[in-house]
C-alpha cells in the first residue's frame, strides 16, 4: 500500500479526526491541518530525492484539499452527501417554484444600479434577504440530512449552491463601488 | 566556480554536518543575499561594505559583463546595453514590456513588428539576451559573494518572488537560478519572507498585513501566524507598480517644467530618471529638494516641495490602498482585525506611503527592520530551515496560488479549475467531454485571471490532446488535472479514461523557456566558459549525483534499519557505493546511469518512509517519534 492509498482509505473527517457531521469545530480542524501539514509538506523534504519530493507534494495537496472541503460549509455539505453515495452533476432543476425564485432574485440584483445614491442600502437589503434564504435553506438541508433523507438533502444543497453563486455576484457588484 | 570544485571520492558530506544555504532577494531595482550566522540573519556586503547590489547588468563589446554599481553608473553612457529593471521582463512577452527603453527582438522604435511569440529577448552588443540570462548574471554575483564570505560552496538557495508573480515568471526565476548553477530549495513570496524575518524575531502570533512596495512591484499579503505556522490568507498586487513609477511621475513633472514635448533619447531619459530618483529619496527626509537637469530640448532648475511630490504620486499610492482593501476582503477579515502592518521595500520610505497605509488601517506601521533587507533576511532563515540546519518543527510555510487558473470552454468562457488563494501544493481535476461524434482531438487552453471571458484573462499555454478513440459525442471522459507544486509552478495533464487508452501531456507556459534553451544558456554561461561541453555536463551531473547520495545516505542512517530488511539495506548501500565509486572517475554517461539506478532502487524506500510518516501522523504521533 502506498501513502496515497493510506490517505484514500480514510475519508476527510477521519483524516482530520472530526466526527462526520455538517457542523465542525473549526479550531480543531485548523490545529489538525497544521499538524498534518507539518508532517507531509514538501518543505520537510527539500533535500530529499525527487521521488520523496513528489510523494510529499501529492500528500500535501491531498491534505490541502481535505482542509478546503471541510472548512467551506457548502463544500462540506456536498462532501457529506458524496460519502452517502450521491454524485453531484450539472443538471437542470425541476422545481419550477424555485426556478421562479431564482429568476426573481437575479432580476432584483440586476436592477441595482451602482450609480444610484442609495446603492449601499439597496445592496444591504438584498444581502439581508439573501442571507435569510441561505439560513433557511441550510436548515432544510440539515433536517433532511438528519432524517437520513439524502435525496432531499441533495436537492437542498443544489439550491444552496445557487444562493452561494448569487452571493458571489453581489460581492462582485460591491467591488465595483 | 562552485560546480567545478573537486572533492575526493568517498568524502561525501556527512548528512548531519552543517549545510550552507542563503536567501536571495532578486529585486527589480536592487538584489541582496543573506545568510544565518549564530542564529541571526545577516545581509552580506561586497568588498566596499555595500549590501545591496543594483540589479543592473551591462554587456560590453569585448565580451565582458559588468553587474551592480559599476553597471549602474554607466547606465547613462550605454543605455541600450545596460539593462535595469530586468525583472519586469521575466516571463513576459513583447507587448507586455514594449514601453521599456531597450531594443527588443522583433521590435522597431518601440513598436512590435509582426507577431513575436514567447519571452522577450533584448538586443545587446553581445547578441540577444533573455531576461533569464540577465537575471542569472545577478544571481551569480550574489552567489559568489556568499561563497567567498562563507568559504564553502552553497548547498541551496531560497529565492524570493513577488506574491503576484505568475506561472511564467516563477518558471523564469527558477531557470535563472539553474543557469547560475544554483540549487533552488524553494521560491517563496517576498511578503512572506518579510513576515518570517519579523515573526521569528518577535515571536508574534496574530494577523499581519505585509505591504511591499519595491522599485517595480507591489504586493500586499495578509498572513496568519499561529502555532509556528505562517499561512497566507490572501494576497494581491501589481507586477508593474513601484517606486520606479514615482520616478516616472517626477520625470513627467520635469518635462512639463522644461517644456519637453518630443521623445527623449535613451540617455537623456536615463539622466532625468536618475535625477528624479535622487529627488524622491531626498524627500524621504527633507521638505524640499533642489532639482536640476538639462537636455537638448530644454533644461530646468528649481525646488520640488514635498507637497508637490505627494500630489504627483497620490493616484499611485491610492491604487495600492485599493488593492489592500480587496486583499483584506479576500482574506475574510475586517481591517480592524489586522494586528501588525509590516512595511517592506525601499519605496515605503516615502512619507506619503507610510501615512496612507497607516491611515487606512488606523494603526502604526512596522518599519524597525530595514525595509530593503527584510525580505532577504527572512529568505535566509527559511533557507537554513530547508537544508535542515534547524528543526522544521519551528516553522512551516503555507502559501497560496495568487491568481485563479482556468480552462477555456465553449464560447470563449473560462471555467476556473483552481480558485485564487487556494493553498498550495494543490491538485484539481475537472472532467470534460467531446461535443462531436468521432472527435479524436481536443484543444486545452490554460488561462490565468479572475474574469469570465478568455479574452480578458492571460493565456498561459495551449496544447492538444490527440488520439482519443472515436466515440459518440459526450461519451469520452477527458480528465484535465492542474497540479501546482510548493513553488507555485503549474503542470497540466489531460487524460482520456473511458477507453483505457490514455494520452497525457505536460505543459510549460508560453512565456517560459523550453528545456533545451535553458541547457543551451547553461552551456553558454560564463560559469563554464573555459570548459568543453562534455565536462560541463559531467560537472552538472556530479553535483546532482552528490545530492542524491546525500539524500539517500541521510535517509538510510535515519530509517534504513527500521524500514528495510537486511538484504534490502545492504543492496541499497551497495548501490550508493557504486555511484560513489564512479562519481569522480566515470564519464557523464556512467555517472548518470548509476545515479538513475540509485534513484530507481531507492523509490520503494522513499515510499515506505512516506508511508511510515503518514501512518504516524494519522495515529497522532509527531514524525520525529517514528
Amino acid at each position: 500500500m502506498n501513502s496515497q492509498d493510506i490517505l484514500h482509505s480514510k475519508n476527510y473527517f477521519e483524516i482530520f479526526e472530526l466526527s462526520e457531521s455538517f457542523d465542525i469545530e473549526i479550531n480543531e480542524l485548523n490545529a489538525r491541518f497544521r499538524f498534518l501539514q507539518k508532517a507531509v509538506h514538501p518543505d520537510q523534504h527539500a533535500m530529499g530525492t525527487s521521488k520523496e519530493q513528489l510523494l510529499a507534494q501529492q500528500l500535501s495537496a491531498k491534505i490541502n484539499d481535505g482542509y478546503q472541503t471541510l472548512k467551506t460549509p457548502l463544500l462540506r455539505y456536498r462532501y457529506l452527501l458524496t460519502l452517502k453515495g450521491l454524485e453531484f452533476k450539472e443538471h437542470t432543476h425541476k422545481d419550477t417554484g424555485f426556478l421562479m425564485l431564482q429568476m426573481q432574485l437575479r432580476e432584483d440584483l440586476s436592477e441595482i444600479d451602482v450609480n444610484d445614491s442609495k446603492v449601499d442600502d439597496k445592496i444591504d437589503a438584498f444581502n439581508e434577504q439573501l442571507n435569510n434564504m441561505i439560513n433557511h435553506q441550510t436548515g432544510s438541508f440539515k433536517s433532511a440530512y438528519l432524517t437520513q433523507d439524502y435525496n432531499s438533502a441533495y436537492n437542498e444543497v443544489v439550491k444552496l449552491t445557487f444562493f452561494e453563486k448569487l452571493k458571489q455576484d453581489v460581492e462582485r457588484l460591491e467591488d465595483q463601488l | 566556480m562552485a560546480l567545478l570544485q573537486i572533492a575526493e571520492p568517498g568524502q561525501s558530506a556527512d548528512p548531519h554536518q552543517h549545510k550552507h544555504a542563503v536567501g536571495i532577494d532578486l529585486g527589480t531595482t536592487n538584489s541582496l543575499v543573506a545568510v544565518m550566522r549564530s542564529a541571526t540573519a545577516t545581509a552580506l556586503p561586497d568588498e566596499q561594505n555595500r549590501v545591496s547590489l543594483p540589479s543592473v547588468v551591462r554587456y560590453l563589446e569585448n565580451g565582458e559583463v559588468v553587474v551592480g554599481y559599476d553597471a549602474k553608473q554607466q547606465a547613462q553612457l550605454d543605455p541600450l546595453n545596460t539593462l535595469v529593471s530586468i525583472k519586469r521582463c521575466m516571463g513576459r512577452g513583447l507587448k507586455d514590456v514594449i514601453d521599456m527603453p531597450y531594443e527588443f527582438e522583433g521590435s522597431i522604435d518601440g513598436k512590435a513588428e509582426g507577431i513575436v511569440e514567447g519571452m522577450v529577448k533584448i538586443k545587446t552588443v553581445q547578441g540577444s539576451k533573455s531576461p533569464v540570462e540577465v537575471s542569472a548574471q545577478i544571481l551569480k554575483v550574489l552567489a559568489k559573494r556568499a561563497e567567498e564570505s562563507i568559504g564553502a560552496k552553497l548547498d541551496g538557495v531560497v529565492i524570493t518572488v513577488p506574491a503576484y508573480f505568475d506561472e511564467a515568471q516563477r518558471h523564469a526565476t527558477k531557470d535563472a537560478a539553474r543557469i547560475a548553477g544554483l540549487h533552488v530549495l524553494r521560491l517563496i513570496h517576498e511578503p512572506t519572507a518579510a513576515a518570517i524575518a519579523y515573526g521569528l524575531q518577535s515571536q508574534h502570533t496574530g494577523l499581519i498585513a505585509v505591504y511591499d512596495l519595491g522599485g517595480g512591484t507591489f504586493d500586499v499579503s495578509i498572513l496568519n501566524l499561529n502555532d509556528g505556522v505562517f499561512e497566507v490568507l490572501a494576497t494581491g498586487g501589481d507586477t508593474a507598480l513601484g517606486g520606479d513609477d514615482f520616478d516616472l511621475a517626477i520625470v513627467e513633472f520635469f518635462k512639463k517644467k522644461a517644456n519637453i514635448s518630443e521623445k527623449l533619447t535613451p540617455s537623456e531619459r536615463r539622466h532625468l530618471l536618475t535625477e528624479a530618483c535622487r529627488v524622491k529619496e531626498a524627500l524621504g527626509t527633507e521638505k524640499k529638494v533642489l532639482a536640476h537637469f538639462s537636455t537638448t530640448q530644454g533644461s530646468w532648475q528649481g525646488h520640488i516641495y514635498l507637497e508637490e511630490f505627494n500630489e504627483l504620486i497620490l493616484t499611485l499610492v491610492q491604487k495600492t490602498i485599493r488593492t489592500i482593501k480587496r486583499v483584506v476582503k479576500d482574506s475574510g477579515l475586517q481591517k480592524s482585525q489586522i494586528d501588525q502592518i509590516v512595511m517592506v521595500g525601499g519605496s515605503t520610505r516615502t512619507k506619503l506611503v507610510r501615512q496612507k497605509v497607516s491611515d487606512f488601517f488606523e494603526k502604526d506601521v512596522l518599519t524597525n527592520i530595514d525595509p530593503d533587507q527584510v525580505v532577504a533576511l527572512g529568505a535566509a532563515k527559511q533557507a537554513d530551515l530547508l537544508v535542515g540546519n534547524i528543526s522544521s518543527d519551528e516553522l512551516l510555510l503555507l502559501d497560496v496560488c495568487p491568481l485563479s487558473l482556468g480552462i477555456e470552454t465553449m464560447g470563449g468562457l473560462v471555467e476556473k479549475v483552481v480558485e485564487r488563494n487556494t493553498t498550495i501544493p494543490v491538485a484539481r481535476a475537472q472532467e470534460f467531454t467531446t461535443f462531436k461524434d468521432g472527435q479524436t482531438a481536443m484543444s486545452v487552453h490554460i488561462v490565468q485571471g479572475e474574469r469570465d471571458m478568455v479574452s480578458d484573462c492571460r493565456s498561459l499555454a495551449k496544447f492538444e490532446l490527440r488520439g482519443i478513440p472515436p466515440m459518440v459525442a459526450g461519451a469520452a471522459k477527458i480528465k484535465v488535472t492542474y497540479q501546482i507544486d510548493a513553488d507555485g509552478i503549474l503542470t497540466v495533464s489531460a487524460l482520456e479514461s473511458t477507453s483505457g487508452v490514455s494520452s497525457e501531456i505536460t505543459v510549460k507556459p508560453s512565456f517560459g523557456l523550453d528545456d533545451d534553451t535553458v541547457i543551451q544558456m547553461l552551456q553558454d554561461s560564463q560559469l563554464f566558459a573555459d570548459a568543453d561541453k562534455d565536462s560541463r555536463q559531467l560537472a552538472e551531473t556530479r553535483v546532482e549525483a552528490e545530492r542524491v547520495i546525500e539524500a539517500i545516505s541521510a535517509a538510510l542512517k535515519k530509517d534504513g534499519k527500521a524500514l528495510l530488511n537486511e538484504e534490502e539495506f545492504t543492496q541499497l548501500n551497495t548501490t550508493v557505493n557504486e555511484l560513489k565509486q564512479v562519481i569522480y572517475q566515470g564519464d557523464e554517461k556512467t555517472v548518470r546511469l548509476k545515479m538513475d539506478k540509485l534513484n530507481q532502487d531507492s523509490d520503494e524506500f522513499a515510499q515506505r518512509r512516506m508511508n511510515a510518516g503518514v501512518k504516524a501522523v494519522l495515529t497522532g504521533k509527531s514524525v520525529n517519534d517514528i
